[in-house]
Parts: structure tokens; sequence; C-alpha cells
């Protein structure tokens, strides 16, 4: 039997998958993996030997797109959660964009309704936005409210406050020393 | 097309009174840019974000952002015209008379044009300083200046 055990992980990821946090791994027995672009960046491939009850074997790639290394998948739009999450988180960060406009306040910029929703979207918005400040590394947006609002922490030192991308470094570390996984 | 900004937030910008000088970039806002830097954000806010002169209230009140440019030299002034040797940042905000919120911050140029970074967006030269006002960062609050430095324009 082949199985899908497909990740929403970040660069900690080890081959030994079992290291992941339970909540970062789906399995589906499924030969269609729910993808959408950009929400799993990990993909890890079950082989069951069905004679052998039991005793599995595993196999690990990694690609932003699975047709590239596994082209037998059929992929499709997910409607269920996690990516469902995703979609909304997306779609926030969209709206958020619009609404802050040309304002210099940070206080404005995360006062819009969109931004507060991404923090009411509470530990679930962590792993996108962290996906987010690492995809944006040369030019990382204003993420460290919501970060600060969601978690209680604050990683960064006084002296790197307004530098995003000193900020996000630390976040970033921070992340990957308190078990997050993006 | 100008820029990114929408033009229901800056009406008063045009080709004619405007010319965009750099890329959008979240790396500095417009009260950093003021002050000379192009590397962080300077804000008040009350999660930490921003950076914000030590030693000084960290609220966001005109008198605070008075401070804070204290601490680079600048001090009340009566208006933004242009003076040989003097450079003048001019404090946007919005609400209430005497109890405005700031909003922006432009910087003169030595062609008594001024600079302007957009929060998150482009940074630009703006023939007047009234370009810049409107529903987002309101009008003119103050002026500010100090002895110019040698390292600009």
């Amino acid at each position: 039997m082949r199985q899908i055990i497909y990740a929403k992980a970040g660069a900690a990821l080890q081959k030994d998958f079992s290291k992941l946090m339970p909540s970062t791994l789906y399995i589906t027995p499924a030969l269609a993996i729910p993808l959408v672009q950009g929400a799993y960046n990990r993909f890890l491939m079950a082989e069951q030997d069905d004679n052998r009850q039991g005793d599995t074997t595993y196999s690990y790639f990694e690609a932003v797109d699975p047709f590239l290394v596994a082209p037998h998948l059929q992929i499709t739009l997910a409607t269920q959660p996690p990516v469902e999450d995703w979609l909304k988180f997306k779609n926030l960060v969209s709206q958020w964009r619009r609404e802050r406009g040309a304002r210099s306040s940070i206080t404005e910029v995360a006062t819009c309704p969109a931004y507060q929703s991404i923090i009411g979207m509470g530990e679930v918005a962590v792993g996108f936005i962290l996906a987010e400040l690492e995809l944006e590394s040369g030019d990382p947006d204003q993420w460290f409210w919501a970060l600060r609002a969601i978690t209680g922490a604050d990683p960064v030192s006084d002296e790197d406050r307004g530098n995003y991308r000193r900020m996000a470094r630390s976040w970033l570390q921070w992340a990957q020393e308190n078990g997050y996984a993006w | 097309m100008l820029g990114s900004w929408p033009q229901d937030e800056l009406p008063n910008l045009n080709a004619a009174n405007c010319e965009v000088k750099s890329e959008a970039t979240n790396s500095y806002n417009c009260v950093a840019w003021a002050a000379g830097e192009n590397f962080r954000n300077w804000w008040p806010d009350p999660f930490m974000t921003g950076y914000w002169p030590p030693n000084v209230r960290r609220e966001e009140t005109i008198q605070a952002f008075i401070l804070a440019y204290g601490t680079m030299g600048f001090k009340l002034c009566f208006d933004g015209t242009l003076e040989p040797g003097i450079e003048k940042i001019a404090l946007y905000g919005n609400g209430q008379r005497g109890a405005e919120v700031p909003t922006h911050a432009a910087l003169q140029l030595n062609s008594g044009q001024w600079t302007s970074k957009l929060g998150p967006l482009e940074d630009i030269n703006h023939t007047t300083v009234e370009a810049v006002t409107g529903p987002i960062y309101g009008k003119v609050i103050c002026y500010l200046s100090r002895l110019r430095p040698c390292r600009q324009n």
C-alpha cells in the first residue's frame, strides 16, 4: 500500500521525519495530495509492503512541485484544513496590503482589519507568517507585531528594533529553537 | 502611473509635482528617511516594533516626535521656507487641533523640494510640502530645522 505523507515544514526538517512535530504531518491513503502551490514545501513518500504488515520503509524527497519527482500523483486542490487556513491567510495578506496603502504608522498598519484577522487566527497563523518571513528574507514585511501578539514572545534586541531584516532573523531563530516548523 | 500608492490616499500628488526616486521597500519608513536613515523603521508603537530613540517617550504624539528629532539636533521652527544652510522637516498629522496623531514626515532638500518615503512604498521628491497632504497623512502640523550637515543632495 502506498501512502502519501506531506509535511508543512521548514528548513529544520530532517530526513528522519519522526522528529517532526505531529501537528505538521498530514497523512492520507489517497493518491491525491491536497496541494496549493507554496502551502507545503516538503513531501514524504511512504511505501508499505502489504505482505509484511507494519513493516514500512520510507523514502524522502523535497520539491516545490511534486510533479517533478512523482509524476504519477494526482494533484488536487484541497478544501479541508490546513490548506483552507493557508488560503484564508493568503487572502488576508492581500487584503491587508490593500488596506494599509501608503500608511507609515506601524500602529495604523497593524490595526488594519485584515491584519487583526490574521492575529485572530492564532497559533495556526504562526507557521504561515514564518514562511512569509523566510520568503521575504531580502525585504521582510511587518509581521513582528502579529508574531508578538500571538506568541507573547519578544526575541528582538532593543538595538535591532525597526530593522526588519534583523528582526526577521531573530524571529526565525526563536521559532526554530521553540519547535515551530513552517 | 505615478507610483504604486493608491491615488485616492494621496490625491494631491501628480506627474507635475512629484518624481519617484526608489523602489518600494519595507526596510525604512518616512520618519527614518527624514532622519537620514534607510535601514530601519522609526515608530513609537506599543508592540516595540519600530525603533525609537532611547530616553524619548514612546508615544504617538507630535511632542514625542519633536523630541525624537531633537535627539538629532532638530528644533521647532516657524515654517518650511528654504533657507541656505538649514535643513527642515515637516511633521504631518491627523486629528483634532492640539491633539493630532503623527502620520508622516518629509525632509526638505537643498533644492527646496521635499523628499518623502510613502509607508512601505516608494520614496519620492515632491515640489511642495502640501503635495502629500490628504486623507492618510492629514496636514502639516509643524516644522523642525537644524544646520544642514554636509552629507546630502
